[in-house]
């Protein structure tokens, strides 16, 4: 009796779980991974790839959300953060960046609206430059101070108040991979028509 | 309630001769002995990942509104901090203090001594080495990059081996209980030793990308509070609210339905996460419906903890235990209709993005389930230590500190978690002001937040005393004299 | 992609689930899970003939003279 009531207590919680598991994971993921991924989304290249670990590493999902949301629900059109977001474009992302907080703005279509590499670089190294109000945490450990910018490098236009003396300040190798991979955010191609 | 006073039941059912209050109480403190040593290093570990886990709270909430403060640290920057904090708050003081909580009432439950403790001691070492890798890499840069899930697989190895010997050590001795009732705390905690393990390799697999994987990351994170925080908060309500006045659970069928109606509902709440999100709007949906349905184990869950104190709530007073767990059941009942609602696509539309849901978040993790532990702690530490809390007024600091500190943070948040979503989706103003607008909030946030780290630090100095058997000698009840030896 | 698949699996396997799940219910009804006697004895377990019913067991905060087994007054011999 007591080994029957054990074992139908252990079926009752495995079940409870897995179906839970099998509704709101196991099913969708049956669906999505059918999607073909849409003409417009290119792969991600070696430098974007390595640009977007720098981004895992530095923790920026946890201000910035990756995923535009529909009008009528929220602000997001009215800001052109882009078309609302779908299953499809997220099909190259491991792991998926799409985010839970907006302590910053979303940047799922960030290189159509900033894409100005010099402004990146500028509001990497700190975010105050550019937006005096910003709360953003300052990088400058992607950048280096050297004597001179080497050739194909190009030195922050600092303002004299943090601008190093006898120095330039460079993004390194892994503050223009970063860069890269902001500038490779973009979703406005065309949604593929699927049925909903 | 209509037993009498001294109604004995019988202890245990192939004992022979009467059960006189000799035995009972020897029973009772050889269960006590059985768990002292490995519950004693659970929840000793489990303080210093407290303090750990509170200070990088307070550093990351400070750069909130000091974004510049040790910015030239990487390994102090906020994006590795904050999921340094988050791991080591749950994984680290939570879980540990909620299986040495978890190791004393299996004892007590199951009415035996505990089995296989020598599984406990290895899972202890190597479920806080898992820790201490995995905090550490994550502040050196090597996060996976999911939230509840940056350990690289190096570090989750052993937390997850570390819950596997635990569990065996409970079942086991589950397996060789001498009652025969199992007491509803205990359905909780079974079904999370089932749980979790499950929970923590489909998580922390590498199954998934892209949306899909948004979905397990969603549905983990919230499993974590259904299948592990909940039932550990739960069981140690269940059985301290009536343990500690003295009086039976009001309805033990309502219990029964609060169990199955919260294993069958809270499971499908994972993706209230992603609501406006590039999900199948039909599994979100499900998932609204799903939290919304949790008003019924909710409620229930309510109702009996509320019936059974009712009329003793006085014994507060005289009680941390009371005190402690009183407070975070309260504010299970708060934080759970709280986010029931929360999951609609009207406030969703809102306060998703904000710091309101962070709000949310410390009022589940900590007003509710650290508070039920702590409580836990005042009244398993004097019964494993053989030692009362030796400063009465340090307690009530304690638990002032802490309660008023996490409803500051609660308010703070909430209110600019409100204005933050509010300016977020007026399209007429820029982006930016819903920055500006919470900066008084979020200082209000810091402040509480440093109340509680207080709170805290002064609780773990307590425990060293007790642990170390310093501090006055102070009146205890008879079961510590005559587990000493004296007679009365 | 036609959702006529998804809704067929779910509302097959919602069905069966349901369907345990009564059979469950009433195997329990059946065998007197649910007596007032059994919820009782239940509720009942965490009491023993030394910390019975209708006795608080946690007082740290309380007055020594209020404790029934400290109004001698005596206190722990040493460490």
């Amino acid at each position: 009796m007591m080994f029957i009531r054990s074992f139908m207590f252990f079926l009752g919680v495995l079940a409870t779980f897995l179906l839970g598991w099998a509704g709101i994971v196991g099913i969708p993921d049956s669906m999505i991974s059918r999607l073909e991924p849409p003409a417009g989304l290119k792969r991600y290249t070696a430098e974007q790839l390595y640009g977007r670990s720098i981004y895992i590493r530095e923790g920026c999902m946890y201000c910035h959300s990756q995923q535009a949301r529909p009008r009528g629900f929220g602000a997001d059109q009215e800001r052109f953060w882009g078309r609302p977001s779908i299953p499809a474009d997220f099909t190259y992302d491991r792991p998926h960046l799409l985010g839970t907080m907006r302590t910053g703005p979303d940047l799922v279509n960030i290189a159509v609206r900033q894409p100005s590499e010099e402004w990146q670089y500028l509001h990497l190294y700190n975010a105050r430059l550019v937006t005096s109000e910003s709360i953003m945490p300052p990088y400058p450990w992607l950048f280096e101070e050297k004597p001179t910018a080497g050739p194909g490098e190009k030195a922050l236009a600092l303002p004299d108040s943090v601008a190093p003396r006898n120095a330039v300040v460079v993004p390194t190798r892994e503050g223009r991979a970063l860069i890269a991979y902001l500038l490779s955010l973009d979703r406005t191609y065309d949604a593929p028509r699927s049925p909903k | 309630m209509t037993e009498q006073a001294n109604s004995s039941m019988p202890v245990e059912n192939q004992s022979p001769g009467p059960s006189d209050h000799q035995s009972d109480e020897d029973l009772r403190i050889h269960i006590d002995d059985s768990a002292t040593s490995p519950t004693l290093l659970f929840l000793a570990t489990s303080m210093v990942w407290l303090i750990i886990g509170s200070l990088f709270g307070v550093v990351v909430a400070l750069k909130f509104s000091l974004p510049d403060w040790l910015g030239s640290v990487p390994a102090l920057t906020f994006g590795r901090l904050r999921p340094a904090h988050l791991n080591t708050v749950v994984f680290g003081f939570v879980s540990l203090a909620g299986a040495g909580m978890v190791i004393w009432l299996t004892g007590r439950l199951c009415r035996t001594h505990i089995r296989w403790t020598g599984l406990l001691y290895i899972s202890v070492i190597i479920w806080n080495l898992g820790l201490l890798l995995g905090t550490a890499l994550v502040l050196a840069g090597y996060s996976e990059g999911m939230e509840w899930l940056e350990f690289p697989l190096i570090a989750v190895v052993p937390v997850a081996l570390g819950f596997v010997l635990f569990a065996a050590s409970i079942l086991k001795t589950f397996a060789n209980r001498s009652v025969e009732h199992i007491y509803i705390s205990l359905w909780y905690i079974l079904a999370s030793l089932v749980w979790f393990p499950i929970l923590y390799v489909i998580g922390n697999g590498r199954f998934y990308q892209g949306v899909s994987q948004a979905a397990m990351n969603w549905w983990f994170a919230h499993n974590l509070l259904t299948v592990w925080v909940t039932p550990l908060g739960l069981a140690g309500a269940y059985y301290f609210i009536p343990k500690v006045i003295g009086r039976p659970i009001y309805s033990y069928y309502l219990g029964l339905l609060g169990f199955w109606s919260f294993a069958l509902f809270y499971n499908w709440n994972g993706l209230h996460h992603l609501v406006g999100g590039p999900v199948p709007t039909w599994a979100v949906s499900i998932s609204i419906v799903a939290s919304l349905l949790m008003f019924i184990p909710v409620i229930t869950v309510a109702v009996n903890h509320h019936m059974t104190a009712f009329g003793n709530l006085k014994l507060v007073r005289y009680s941390p235990t009371l005190r402690f767990v009183v407070f975070g059941a309260m504010s299970y009942t708060v934080v759970s209709l709280q986010g029931s609602l929360e999951a609609t696509r009207t406030m969703q539309e809102i306060v998703h993005f904000t710091h309101y849901t962070v709000g949310h978040a410390h009022l589940g993790v900590y007003s509710f389930a650290s508070m039920i532990l702590f409580g836990a702690m005042y009244y398993i530490l004097p019964r494993i230590a053989k030692w009362e809390w030796p400063y009465p007024a340090l307690i009530k600091v304690h638990f002032w500190l802490t309660a008023v500190g996490v409803l500051l943070y609660f308010v703070a948040m909430e209110v600019g978690g409100w204005l933050q979503g509010m300016a977020m989706v007026n399209g007429a103003v820029p982006f930016i002001d819903s920055v500006i607008v919470t900066r008084p909030w979020l200082w209000g946030r810091s402040i509480g937040g440093v109340m509680m780290t207080i709170g805290n630090i002064l609780f773990a100095y307590h425990f060293a005393l007790v642990v170390y058997r310093a501090g006055p000698i102070r009146f205890a009840p008879g079961w510590v004299r005559k587990a000493e030896g004296q007679t009365s | 992609m036609s959702l006529f698949p998804v809704a067929v699996i779910i509302v097959a396997v919602a069905l069966v689930a349901g369907a345990l799940a009564l059979a469950a219910f009433f195997w329990a009804l059946r065998t007197g899970q649910f007596s007032v006697r059994h919820m009782n004895e239940g509720a009942l377990t965490i009491f023993d003939s030394t910390e019975p019913v209708g006795m608080p067991t946690d007082q740290t905060l309380q007055t020594p003279q209020e404790h029934p087994d400290d109004r001698t007054g005596k206190q722990l011999n040493a460490r």
